[in-house]
C-alpha cells in the first residue's frame, strides 16, 4: 500500500469541515471586487457591506460536487513527458516563487537576485529530474518591480520546458501570460489544449481575497485554466493560535475560493493548497519549517483529500539560512510529512522564503528522490515475498549472488547520487566534502552542461518586448 | 570473425546476458580460437567495462557480481580445453576470514573481483586459524595472503598472522594484505603487513600492483 499520514480522525475531519461551513456562513469572505461579488450573489451568497460574501452550505456543497476530483488530474508540461499525472506521478516537487536573494554559485556570497540568476535557477530546475515544475524561485531585482512577473515569465519560457506556476497580478497579466506562453508553443489554441502555465491565487488571511487576485481568478477560470488556490494563515497573527482553528480557517478560505471558481465556470480544475504556518513568538518572524508547519501541512492535506481534490503543500521552505544540518532536518521532516499528505510539494527557499541557493536545488532534488521512495511503499506478492529464494539460499547463505537480488534491487532500493555512503577513508581521500559542497559542485557541472530547448530567436525577442512594455494598475 | 565475436562477448557481459555469453563461449570453443587471446581481449575487457560502469555509479554490486560469475563460468569452460599451465595467472591470492570471525560478504566480493583480473584465487573460508592461512599458502604456492575481519575483537588475528609468518621464517615468502570494517591503513602498517584495502577497487589495485612488482622485489 501507499503510506499516508493522519493528524485528523474521520470524525475530526468532519468536525473541521462543519466548522468551516459555519465560518463561511457567519464570517464570510471579503471580496473587494464588484464582479466577484456579483458572481457570488448570483450563486446564492449573501453580500454584506458591499464587500463580504456569506456563503450558505448548500452552495459550498454544490461547488465541491462539481469541482474535478484528484484522480485523472493532469498538470501538462510543454512536452508530454513532463506531464504530471496525479496519483501516478505524485508526490512531486515543484518550485516556490518570489525570493529576493541568491547565494552566488562562485563567491558563495548572498546578493540580490538578477535576471541572469533566475535564468540559471530555471535552467537548473529544467535539468534536475525530481523537480517537476518550475517557477520564479527568486525574482530579478534589477527590472521594474511592478512588472517583475512579466520579466520572470519571459525567463521561465526561455529556459525551461517543464510546467510552471506563476502568481497573476490581475486579469491583464493572465491575458498577457497566455499570449506569451502561446508564443512558445505556436499559438494560444495549442496552449489551451495543453496548458502548461498554472496560476496560483492566494487568500489574504484572514478571510479576504484582494481585488487583483479576484480579477485574475475570474479571467483564468474563463479561459479554463486550473486555479491553484492557496491559504497561508500565520497562526498567532493572521490566524488563531490553535492548530484546529488554523486548519478550519484554511479549509473555509479554500472552500470560498472553490465556490467562486465553480460559479465562474462549473468544472474548472482547482488545486487545494495551504501554507499555514506560525509566528515565531520570540522574533515575530514567520516559521515555515518547524514542527507546527508539518502538522498544518499534514492536516490541510487531509482536508483537501476529504474533498477529493488535488493538494499542493509548501514543504521545502527552511528557516535555515544555508544548506546546513538545520536545513537538512527541516527538509526531511516537513518534506516527508507533506509528501505523505499531498500531491505537489513546493519550496527550495531559505530564510523565510527570501533566499535561494543553487546548491540547495541539487540537494532538494536528491531529498525528493528519497522521499518519493518512502511514499512509494512496497508491494506484497509472491515475487516480493521470495519464499523460494529464502529456502534456496538457506541458513547462513548469502543473497548477493542470487538472481532475485539482481532482478529486484534496482526497483526496491533507492540509489543516492549526492548522499555519500562510502566509508571515511574513501570519503576523506576524495576531498572530504560535506553535502553542501558536493551539491554546489554538481550545480556548477549541470549549468556548464545543460542547455534547455531554446525558442526561436524572434519568439524570445517578442517575449522580452512584452515584458518591457507590460503595465499594471493598482488603482 | 573474431573481432565480431570478441565484441559480442564483451557486450553480453556488459548486458549481463548469461545465455548469449554461454552461446558465444560455445562458438569460441567450436571455432578453435586461441583461448588465451580470447580471455585477454574479450572476457577481461568485458569485465573491465562492467567495472567502469560500477565506478561511474551506473552499475551496482549485484550487477558487478553477476558479470564476474558469468565470466568465471565461461573462463572455466575454456580452461578445460587447454593443457594446464598454458594460461599464466598473474599470481595466486589466498584469501580467508580470520579465526573467531565468520563474516564473509566483503571477503567473497574481493575474491570474486580478484578472480576476474587473471589472478588465481584460493578462498579458504571463514574462522581460519593463522596456521591454516600459512599451510594452505605454502600448498598453493600463493604470492599474497589476504586476511579479512569484520570485528574489532578479531583484528589481532591479523597481527598474529604476520607474527607467525615471522616465527616460521616465512615472512619474506608471502605478501600480506589485510582488510575489513574494523581496521584501517594505520593498523595495517602497525602490525607490519604489506598492504591494506578499504574497498573492492583498492583490493584489486593493491593486489595487481604487488603482483606486477614481482616476487621478491617488493619493498
Amino acid at each position: 500500500m501507499r503510506p499516508e499520514i493522519s493528524f485528523l480522525s474521520p470524525e475530526e475531519q468532519e468536525r473541521i469541515h462543519q466548522a468551516a461551513l459555519w465560518l463561511l456562513e457567519n464570517v464570510g469572505m471579503q471580496m473587494p471586487c464588484p464582479e466577484a461579488l456579483a458572481i457570488m450573489k448570483k450563486g446564492g451568497a449573501k453580500i454584506e457591506d458591499d464587500s463580504t460574501a456569506k456563503i450558505p452550505r448548500e452552495l459550498v456543497q454544490y461547488a465541491v460536487d462539481v469541482a474535478p476530483k484528484r484522480d485523472g488530474f493532469v498538470l501538462y508540461g510543454r512536452k508530454p513527458e513532463d506531464d504530471i499525472h496525479f496519483g501516478k506521478d505524485t508526490p512531486v516537487l515543484i518550485s516556490m516563487a518570489s525570493a529576493t536573494h541568491v547565494i552566488d554559485l562562485d563567491s558563495e556570497e548572498r546578493h540580490l537576485c538578477t535576471s541572469d540568476d533566475l535564468a540559471k535557477l530555471v535552467r537548473l530546475m529544467d535539468a534536475l529530474p525530481n523537480i517537476s515544475a518550475a517557477a520564479a524561485l527568486a525574482n530579478p531585482q534589477e527590472v521594474p518591480r511592478s512588472t517583475v512577473n512579466w520579466y520572470a515569465l519571459a525567463i521561465l519560457l526561455k529556459n525551461c520546458s517543464k510546467p510552471f506556476i506563476i502568481a497573476p497580478p490581475g486579469a491583464g497579466f493572465v491575458r498577457d501570460a497566455i499570449k506569451m506562453a502561446g508564443l512558445a508553443v505556436g499559438g494560444e489554441d495549442k496552449l489551451l489544449e495543453r496548458p502548461f502555465i498554472y496560476f496560483n491565487v492566494l487568500v489574504r488571511c484572514p478571510f479576504q481575497i484582494d481585488r487583483l487576485s479576484l480579477e485574475a481568478l475570474i479571467e483564468l477560470c474563463r479561459y479554463g485554466f486550473p486555479a491553484i488556490l492557496g491559504s497561508g494563515p500565520i497562526l498567532g497573527a493572521t490566524g488563531p493560535a490553535t492548530m484546529a482553528a488554523g486548519v478550519a480557517q484554511v479549509h473555509a478560505e479554500m472552500l470560498a475560493g472553490i465556490v467562486l471558481t465553480q460559479l465562474i465556470r462549473p468544472g474548472n480544475p482547482v488545486v487545494y493548497a495551504s501554507t499555514g504556518r506560525i509566528m515565531d513568538m520570540r522574533t515575530g518572524n514567520v516559521s515555515m519549517a518547524g514542527p507546527e508547519f508539518s502538522i498544518l501541512k499534514g492536516a490541510a492535506g487531509q482536508m483537501g483529500r476529504y474533498l477529493g481534490l488535488p493538494v499542493k503543500l509548501p514543504a521545502f521552505l527552511r528557516d535555515a539560512k544555508v544548506l546546513d544540518a538545520q536545513a537538512g532536518f527541516e527538509t526531511g521532516t516537513v518534506g516527508l510529512v507533506s509528501a505523505l499528505a499531498g500531491d505537489i510539494i513546493n519550496g527550495m527557499q531559505f530564510d523565510m522564503d527570501l533566499l535561494v541557493d543553487f546548491a540547495d536545488l541539487v540537494f532538494s532534488d536528491e531529498a525528493m528522490a528519497a522521499i518519493k521512495r518512502i511514499v512509494r511503499g512496497f508491494t506484497v506478492d509472491d515475487n516480493s515475498l521470495a519464499l523460494d529464494v529464502i529456502k534456496q539460499v538457506g541458513p547462513g547463505g548469502n543473497f548477493l549472488k542470487n538472481k532475485h537480488t539482481l532482478r529486484n534491487f534496482r526497483s526496491e532500493f533507492w540509489m543516492p547520487r549526492l548522499m555519500d555512503r562510502r566509508g571515511w577513508t574513501a570519503w576523506y581521500a576524495d576531498g572530504h566534502k560535506d553535502i553542501a559542497k558536493r551539491a554546489r559542485e554538481r550545480a556548477r557541472e549541470i549549468l556548464a552542461e545543460h542547455q534547455p530547448e531554446r525558442l526561436a530567436p524572434e519568439v524570445e525577442a517578442e517575449l522580452d518586448r512584452m515584458a518591457r512594455e507590460a503595465t499594471i494598475s493598482y488603482a | 570473425m573474431s573481432e565480431e565475436l570478441f565484441s559480442g562477448i564483451q557486450n553480453a557481459i556488459v548486458e549481463l546476458n548469461e545465455q548469449a555469453l554461454s552461446d558465444l563461449t560455445g562458438e569460441v570453443l567450436a571455432a578453435g580460437v586461441n583461448p588465451v587471446k580470447v580471455i585477454e581481449e574479450a572476457y577481461t575487457v568485458g569485465i573491465q567495462r562492467v567495472g567502469k560502469l560500477f565506478e561511474d555509479g551506473d552499475y551496482f554490486l549485484p550487477e558487478l557480481i553477476a558479470a564476474a560469475e558469468m565470466v568465471k563460468d565461461s573462463v572455466d569452460r575454456l580452461q578445460k580445453t587447454i593443457p594446464k599451465g598454458s594460461i599464466k595467472d598473474k599470481g595466486v591470492f589466498l584469501i580467508g576470514t580470520v579465526a573467531g570471525d565468520i563474516h564473509d560478504i566483503g571477503k567473497n566480493l574481493v575474491a570474486t573481483m580478484l578472480s576476474t583480473q587473471g589472478i588465481k584465487v584460493i578462498d579458504i573460508g571463514v574462522d581460519c586459524p593463522v596456521d591454516k592461512f600459512i599451510d594452505r599458502a605454502l600448498e598453493e604456492e600463493a604470492d599474497i595472503i589476504g586476511a579479512s575481519c569484520l570485528l574489532t575483537m578479531t583484528a589481532p588475528e591479523q597481527k598474529k598472522l604476520v607474527d607467525r609468518l615471522r616465527e616460521r621464517g616465512l615472512r619474506d615468502r608471502f605478501k600480506v594484505i589485510v582488510g575489513g570494517a574494523a581496521v584501517d591503513h594505520t593498523w595495517a602498517r602497525d602490525i607490519g603487513s604489506d598492504g591494506y584495502a578499504a574497498d573492492l577497487k583498492e583490493a584489486v589495485d593493491v593486489a595487481l600492483s604487488m603482483l606486477a612488482a614481482g616476487k621478491g622485489q617488493l619493498a
